[in-house]
């Protein structure tokens, strides 16, 4: 296999305040090597997106920030990550209340088999909420944010499975919403919906991310570079790139990107 | 033109072959039920409802009243199942979920499997060795008649029988709630038994009931075991320590010394009233089924 030889790059001066902070990460599955010392830095309140080829690492780490990665036995992970001031690897970080910080949105809709009302109010009910007025008002809420409430409001107690697949994408994302996190994940959140439905959610994460982090892997280079403030791009494990979306694109300073943005591979 | 030719006659006799097969199995379910019925026509006739209340199974003097051996099959049947359903529910959301991948995950779900093969006889031995001496020590303790066999006993090994049929049904649906679901609600800050309860047993809950339901089924019907530990007394049972019978233990114990007719027609339509049982509750538990299905995904 080629090894792919650069310098992981940081950002030793961010012009921005960052809310995680990525040292020296490295993930392996068994014995393969997934991510290999990482250093980033991800800008609060701001869209950052991972992209590169498949098998590149970037869902890995995404799954790194909210410690979905437990959920897989079988993987061993070292370094750090700061959540804010706090490394979040450290064993006495409970992941239960990692997750409600940090929320995530997943490659295929996946609302549960219950009610619109159920699904926004489930990460709600679970953290003890039962006053109806406030599950009312923080359901309407969430709903509005994700830009679903005019769809919905008739019909909350119909069957999340009665939505189309977009709407499903944006119930998923409201019931993310609700639980009020300052960091949302995005897992390649468009690739099982059409274009229109593609343009409504990141027209949403664009508008979610004035007041929450966005962290968001995508394969779509159109859709980083339309929604994204900053870009990671991610080859063989390997951080090869971070910088400001537009000039990553437009003055990619390491030849792997540049071939990669110009379809030379992936 | 002849190759289409013929294998649209193979076709046709495949479908032919599948129609027959099916139809094979409405036949033999009518049929039973007909020899049922035409069997036990002479005490339905001479016994009208007298044979559903009468308390007293007296062959000799002529009483056939099956009221004790339906209260001893629906008693151990029901006990059996509210003893089996923690423990099969328990190991089911073990192998489905702690516990599911590897070769071990493996052995023991096969085990489990294995447990609802063992011939009923063995099991009858294993109550009649093991269970019937503990009983009969509890009995002494407690002041109870120390028969060993019963009811409470009959029960319990019915208990073990069905449990690795409940187990291993609501085990594999358990397996089969979507992984994207389950990390759905990780995603939002479940914990694992909140995950359980909100996501797993909501989905698996209809698969879960059919493994009760077909549970329930097996005990119905139970026969050998239930026999060998039950203690075969024609009487109503007044409490669980007090031997009875079951409307298959009876069929099975008295059914080749039935002399006269009508004793043997009696004994048919014990089995008449077994089947008609196992079909309520079949058609109950279909119905039930189908109102906890979750909806599927579109």
């Amino acid at each position: 296999m080629e090894q792919v030889k650069v310098e992981p790059r940081t950002n030793p001066s961010p012009s921005f305040r960052p809310k995680f902070r990525v040292r020296n990460l490295n993930f392996y599955y068994g014995n393969f090597h997934a991510l290999k010392d990482i250093n980033l830095l991800i800008p609060e309140r701001r869209v950052t997106a991972l992209f590169g080829p498949s098998g590149c690492g970037k869902t890995t780490l995404l799954r790194v920030f909210n410690r979905m990665y437990e959920l897989v036995p079988g993987y061993r992970i070292t370094g750090e990550v700061f959540l804010d001031d706090e490394d979040i690897l450290r064993p006495e970080v409970n992941p239960v209340e990692l997750r409600a910080r940090v929320g995530m949105v997943f490659q295929k809709p996946n609302p549960f088999p219950k009610s619109i009302y159920e699904n926004v109010a489930f990460g709600l009910r679970i953290r003890g909420i039962k006053k109806k007025s406030e599950l009312d008002e923080r359901v309407e809420r969430a709903l509005v944010q994700a830009a679903l409430w005019d769809e919905v409001k008739d019909k909350l107690f119909k069957s999340a499975y009665e939505l189309s697949g977009g709407q499903q994408q944006r119930l998923c994302i409201a019931r993310a919403l609700a639980v009020e996190p300052e960091v949302l994940l995005f897992d390649e959140p468009t690739s099982a919906l059409d274009p229109i439905a593609t343009a409504r959610i990141e027209d949403l994460i664009v508008e979610i991310a004035k007041s929450i982090t966005v962290i968001l892997v995508t394969h779509n280079m159109g859709q980083a570079a339309r929604v994204s403030d900053y870009a990671a791009f991610l080859y063989m494990g390997q951080l090869i790139e971070f910088r400001e979306t537009q000039e990553l694109f437009t003055r990619p300073r390491e030849k792997l990107t540049a071939d990669y943005l110009s379809g030379r591979f992936g | 033109m002849s190759a289409s030719g013929s294998n649209q006659w193979k076709d046709r006799l495949f479908r032919g072959l599948l129609w027959w097969a099916g139809l094979t199995m409405i036949f033999l379910a009518i049929g039973i039920f007909v020899s049922l019925v035409h069997q036990s026509w002479p005490a339905i006739r001479s016994l009208g409802t007298r044979f559903l209340t009468g308390r007293t199974w007296n062959p000799v003097s002529g009483q056939f009243g099956a009221l004790p051996f339906v209260a001893g099959t629906l008693l151990t049947s029901v006990i059996s199942l509210v003893l089996a359903i923690p423990f099969a529910l328990s190991i089911a959301l073990f192998l489905g979920e702690y516990f599911r991948t590897g070769p071990i995950a493996g052995l023991f779900k096969s085990l489990t499997e294995l447990l609802a093969g063992i011939p009923s006889v063995i099991y009858g031995f294993w109550g009649l060795f093991v269970l019937v001496p503990w009983i009969r020590a509890l009995e002494l303790r407690i002041g109870a008649p120390p028969y060993g066999v019963g009811i409470l006993t009959a029960s319990l090994i019915l208990t073990v029988m069905i449990i690795p049929y409940a187990a291993s049904i609501a085990r594999d649906v358990i397996d089969l709630v979507p992984q994207h679901l389950k990390e759905g609600a990780y995603a939002l800050g479940a914990t694992r038994f909140e995950v359980i309860r909100k996501v797993i047993l909501p989905f698996a809950r209809s698969g879960i009931l059919a493994g009760i339901f077909l549970a329930f089924g097996r005990a119905l019907g139970e026969t050998m075991a239930v026999t060998m530990v039950i203690g075969n007394r024609n009487l109503l049972p007044k409490t669980l320590f007090d031997p009875g019978n079951t409307m298959a233990s009876v069929i099975a114990n008295e059914f080749t010394e039935a002399a006269g007719r009508l004793y043997l027609s009696a004994l048919i339509e014990i089995g008449l009233l077994l089947f008609l049982i196992t079909l309520v509750f079949h058609i109950l538990g279909k119905w039930v089924i189908q109102r906890m299905q979750v909806p599927g995904e579109s």
